[in-house]
């Protein structure tokens, strides 16, 4: 069973505090599924649990496995086992998919990596997503469409075998046929190899596909109610309007110097 | 494949058919460089290497005839260079030039002349500096619907690299396509300088150029670390996919990485 644990967790960014007392528990099994309005701290999340640089903690602690996060690097939270799927995956000129993923996959396995292997799970899975095979060997997600790049995630995915996930509003940008390959895939990978879920999503279609165990709604940098599935419903049909805070600028600037300054 | 072996300014070994015809011209006074000419009549590849033991002086001058594609292939290695290169394309000739230098100081002009309508030149560059490096284009529309791509690469290891890249089209050029794509990784506290300049004097034109100096974009760094790679290792991938992206040619493409396993491995 592995468990990702964020306690009391503020974050800021450039001075503003953009998560404030944020805790979330999810386990192997589990599907949690973040939404909000715009610029609530969403994306911010799964960033910060990956140990982006832009983002300072403030307090509190993030945990996986009773390892605690904090002060690891981005690659030491990643081969422990978390994966970010980006809203919007990079593109990076040169450096190819192959090459990216043979890096990564012995970068984790070290000793253990046999090229052979890889090379064979790499060209069945290209096979099985049905994506291209001369795509491997092109620059990461360079020239790829917004549904081709979202394939690539699951790719990297199912190559990585990450034992959570933390998908960022995966559902940007693709059409409906993709949206459903993107969907059914990320839930086949759920029931195959059992991780925990942390997906941020604005709409309700992509959980038609992953079904969701927990839905939280996030407003001004903290969840403010937890329900299930039931709860997406009532946000596609009301909106966020009854959740928004009244004095949406009480986090900020003022804010986080307070929190530094009793630090 | 043509070859041509180059050490100092003199030809040491040359391996070339009928497609090109060679004419060297030795410097007969002191202020004077050697020169080297070459004139492309059929469609072929060209593999020209320039060692130089000693710092030294040299210009190479191509004559690209009408409906040839020619395919040149230049690695320079050895202690400093002074080189010119002058490229003269005629009518629907196509030069793709695919080009690594890993000499100590390099001081280069090249001058590419787009003669005749539907010349064009594809020029791919590498470097990585260690000390100076001055580089300086002149890219002449002469005719209309011509087309010019330059794409410079440049890591900075320990040295500095200027580019000045000049492109013109006159105002009765018309339908030209000038391209101007440079990049340099500067790894130290040194100055680079990228000087992009488009003379252009007609509005029937695609024009664009691009100056990047600096270090590897953060998020693509970040990127790579989400997949679990290592601060080192994804910047050794990105220094890797910088150098080695466009190269077409094996024999460079080894130099590349052979220089690559030796600074960053």
């Amino acid at each position: 069973m592995d468990t990702l644990k964020i306690k009391d967790l503020s974050v800021s960014v450039l001075d503003k505090v953009i998560l404030k007392d944020f805790n979330l528990e999810i386990k192997s099994g589990e599907i949690h599924v973040i939404m909000g309005p715009n610029g609530v701290g969403k994306s911010t999340l799964s960033k910060v649990i990956m140990g982006h640089d832009d983002y300072k903690i403030i307090k509190g602690e993030i945990y996986f496995n009773d390892v605690l996060l904090n002060d690891l690097k981005t690659d030491e939270r990643a081969r422990l086992g978390l994966f970010l799927g980006m809203q919007m995956p990079l593109e990076i000129e040169g450096v190819t998919n192959a090459d990216m993923l043979r890096t990564a996959i012995h970068a984790k396995k070290k000793e253990e990596f046999k090229l052979f292997d890889f090379i064979k799970e790499l060209e069945n899975k290209v096979n099985e997503l049905n994506l291209k095979s001369e795509m491997i060997h092109r620059g990461v997600n360079q020239g790829f469409s917004g549904g081709e790049r979202k394939k690539n995630e699951i790719l990297q995915m199912y190559m990585l075998k990450p034992k959570m996930l933390l998908l960022d509003e995966i559902d940007s940008g693709l059409d409906v046929d993709s949206l459903k390959t993107v969907g059914n895939e990320v839930f086949k990978y759920f029931n195959e190899y059992n991780p925990g879920i942390l997906l941020v999503t604005h709409y309700k279609r992509l959980l038609e596909y992953i079904k969701p165990d927990f839905v939280h709604i996030m407003v001004d940098g903290k969840i403010i109610k937890t329900g299930d599935f039931s709860l997406v419903q009532e946000i596609e049909k009301n909106g966020y309007n009854e959740y928004k805070t009244k004095n949406v600028n009480s986090i900020g600037t003022c804010v986080v110097k307070e929190m530094i300054n009793n630090e | 494949m043509n070859k041509i072996i180059v050490v100092n300014d003199e030809i040491e070994k040359i391996s070339i058919n009928q497609d090109i015809k060679i004419e060297t011209h030795l410097k007969k006074m002191i202020f004077e460089i050697n020169t080297i000419d070459f004139e492309v009549k059929k469609n072929t590849d060209l593999f020209i290497t320039i060692d130089t033991k000693e710092e030294c002086k040299l210009q190479l001058n191509f004559n690209v005839l009408n409906n040839v594609t020619f395919n040149l292939y230049i690695l320079t290695t050895g202690c400093g260079l002074k080189i010119k290169y002058n490229y003269n394309l005629n009518l629907n000739s196509v030069l793709n030039v695919c080009k690594y230098n890993r000499v100590k100081t390099v001081k280069e002009m090249v001058v590419a002349n787009l003669n005749n309508e539907f010349a064009t030149i594809n020029y791919i560059f590498k470097t990585i500096a260690k000390q100076k490096e001055c580089y300086d284009y002149v890219i002449n529309h002469n005719s209309k619907n011509t087309i010019s791509y330059f794409k410079n690469n440049g890591v900075n290891l320990s040295g500095n690299i200027i580019i000045q890249i000049s492109s013109f089209i006159a105002k009765e050029m018309t339908d030209c396509i000038t391209n101007q794509n440079n990049q340099i990784i500067n790894l130290t506290e040194e100055k680079c300088e990228i000087r992009p300049i488009l003379y252009i004097d007609n509005n029937e034109v695609e024009a664009n150029h691009s100056a990047l100096i600096g270090d590897f974009d953060t998020e693509e760094l970040f990127y790579l670390q989400t997949m679990g790679i290592s601060i080192k290792n994804a910047y050794n991938l990105l220094i890797n996919g910088f150098l080695i992206s466009d190269i077409n040619n094996e024999a460079i493409l080894n130099k590349i990485k052979e220089d690559i396993d030796r600074y960053w491995r």
